[in-house]
């Protein structure tokens, strides 16, 4: 059994009052690749921000490579679904993936290093053409790959993505496919999707996030199968809640 | 315009050539944290600092003025009333959002109005017109050497910093997750506008600070697509505003302050046409 990653123990969250998810339990292991799916403002994205310790549970443990989220966040690559940012800012491309390399030093010059780790993630994600036009020029599709460049250029030992392919083309989508997989090999993969669009090469698990998370290995089926058991959970949770 | 240099080489006019170097070598420091400023959209604390720092030139003048202090310069005043205010508003900011435009009110308003009171209470006649317009023609030779360390100082931190400064700016929550502390740079980040806006006071006065930290930086951004690029020159518009600025004041004898704002603010509305145009 690999080692636990992540390890959620009764967990609870609301902003203010309004509870988002309840009762959370459950453990990753090491190098699995995991989807999170669920309806709109079900917690997907709150699930991802207490991995990340940018919120902390109002009840309930978080132990993520078996320490505090907040200490060990710099190991997490994360590319959120949108970020909000001033239009006018002017930047670049490779300005935006640079900044996956930032924290290592005070002043956060970079080094040689820095600059072949972003070359070869813009490369990855088939950005290196554009890298020096203006952030604000792309489309969301780029963007969204802009912005998991950044996630994977500071070499993480995990990797959070929220919705990659919301924007995503077919051809790019392969290649993200591809792309995660290869790292999959050698890190753990968390990704929310909102549909089932994107079919990696292996879920290990797949959670399912209505205010209440439930978790399902599924080591040996993908595609329809994996379907399949979201619409049946998602309707059991829906009844649950619809119960009680 | 020739008797404008051969007004800068008269040995007779050093104020003249003081109010030029200073000019020149200020223009950095707002080139680089008027960018800041102006992406980091904190304008209005900008104002709400360069406001408030009256509040620090009257306590200096009133305490010299009455009880005979030396030391309490009014510009040694108007540096740490600008401190001061740079860190409450960013405390405040990050602490308690929603309040942010009420304490940015307060400290701009309260800050002059101790300011007029202070004046009021320093015996003999302060002119507040020279401090809220700016006079750069009184600036001694003395005056240079801490301009120029200030200058130094705040370029020196807004260019080391650079990257990080820039990651805070554009996304917070992904600098945070770099490992980042977002609310050290927000604070420093004030506090370089703080001691921008000093040096800008000298130059344009408390009321016409944030056009000459803005506007260039304004124009700057419609022609660059980076944020160092729109630094460079939004220094180098700064040089331009105030060189310009001086040479018509004296050559029409009109205030430098307003004079260097409406060459500033002209460039402004010309850029944004040209901008349109194309």
């Amino acid at each position: 059994m690999n080692e636990t990653v992540i390890k959620f123990t009764d967990v609870s969250f609301a902003y203010g009052s309004v509870p988002i998810l309840k009762n959370v339990n459950f453990t990753i292991a090491e190098r699995e690749f995991v989807y999170i799916v669920g309806p709109n403002g079900g917690g997907k994205t709150t699930l991802l921000k207490l991995i990340l310790g940018l919120l902390y549970p109002v009840k309930g443990k978080i132990e993520v490579f078996g320490e505090d989220p907040q200490k060990v966040r710099r190991k997490i690559g994360y590319s959120p679904q949108h970020i909000q940012f001033d239009q006018r800012f002017p930047i670049t491309v490779s300005d935006v993936v640079f900044m996956g390399r930032l924290g290592a030093r005070i002043g956060g010059h970079f080094n040689k290093a820095d600059r072949k780790a972003v070359a070869k993630a813009m490369e990855e994600l088939d950005i290196t053409d554009i890298a020096q036009y203006p952030f604000s020029s792309l489309s969301g599709g780029q963007r969204q790959r802009v912005l998991i460049a950044r996630a994977i250029a500071g070499g993480p030992d995990m990797l959070l993505l929220d919705e990659p392919t919301a924007n995503i083309d077919v051809h790019s989508e392969d290649k993200l496919s591809n792309i995660i997989s290869e790292l999959n090999k050698r890190i753990t993969v968390l990704m929310v999707s909102h549909e089932l669009s994107f079919v990696a090469k292996k879920i290990n698990s797949v959670l399912c996030v209505n205010r209440e998370v439930r978790i399902h290995p599924t080591s040996e089926i993908t595609g329809d199968a994996v379907k399949h058991l979201f619409d049946q959970d998602m309707k059991l949770i829906r009844h649950d809640l619809n119960c009680g | 315009m020739t008797d404008f240099f051969h007004a800068l080489v008269n040995p007779d006019f050093p104020f003249l050539r003081y109010a030029l170097a200073m000019g020149l070598l200020s223009s950095v420091a707002f080139g680089i944290v008027g960018a800041y400023v102006v992406v980091r959209r904190i304008s209005y604390m900008a104002g709400a600092i360069s406001h408030s720092i009256l509040g620090g030139i009257g306590l200096g003048l009133f305490l010299q003025g009455n009880y005979g202090l030396k030391w309490c310069h009014p510009m040694l005043f108007a540096v740490l009333t600008a401190l001061l205010s740079a860190i409450i508003i960013g405390y405040v900011s990050l602490r308690a959002r929603q309040r942010e435009d009420t304490i940015i009110g307060a400290v701009w308003a309260v800050g002059m109005a101790l300011g007029l009171i202070f004046l009021t209470l320093t015996p003999g006649y302060v002119d507040p017109m020279s401090y809220l317009f700016g006079n750069i023609l009184v600036i001694a030779k003395t005056d240079l050497w801490l301009i120029m360390a200030l200058d130094i100082l705040i370029s020196a931190a807004g260019l080391f910093f650079f990257n990080n400064l820039q990651a805070v700016c554009f996304d917070e929550e992904f600098a945070r997750l770099k490992g980042l502390n977002v609310d050290f740079y927000f604070i420093m980040l004030l506090v370089l506008t703080a001691l921008t806006v000093v040096l800008m006071v000298r130059i344009v006065g408390i009321v016409l600070v944030i056009a000459l930290l803005t506007i260039p930086a304004a124009v700057a951004g419609q022609f660059t697509t980076k944020l160092k690029r729109m630094m460079i020159l939004s220094v180098i518009l700064s040089a331009i505003f105030i060189t310009i600025g001086l040479w018509l004041s004296y050559a029409v004898n009109f205030p430098s302050g307003p004079t260097i704002i409406i060459i500033a603010g002209g460039a402004y509305i010309l850029s944004a046409v040209i901008k349109r145009g194309n």
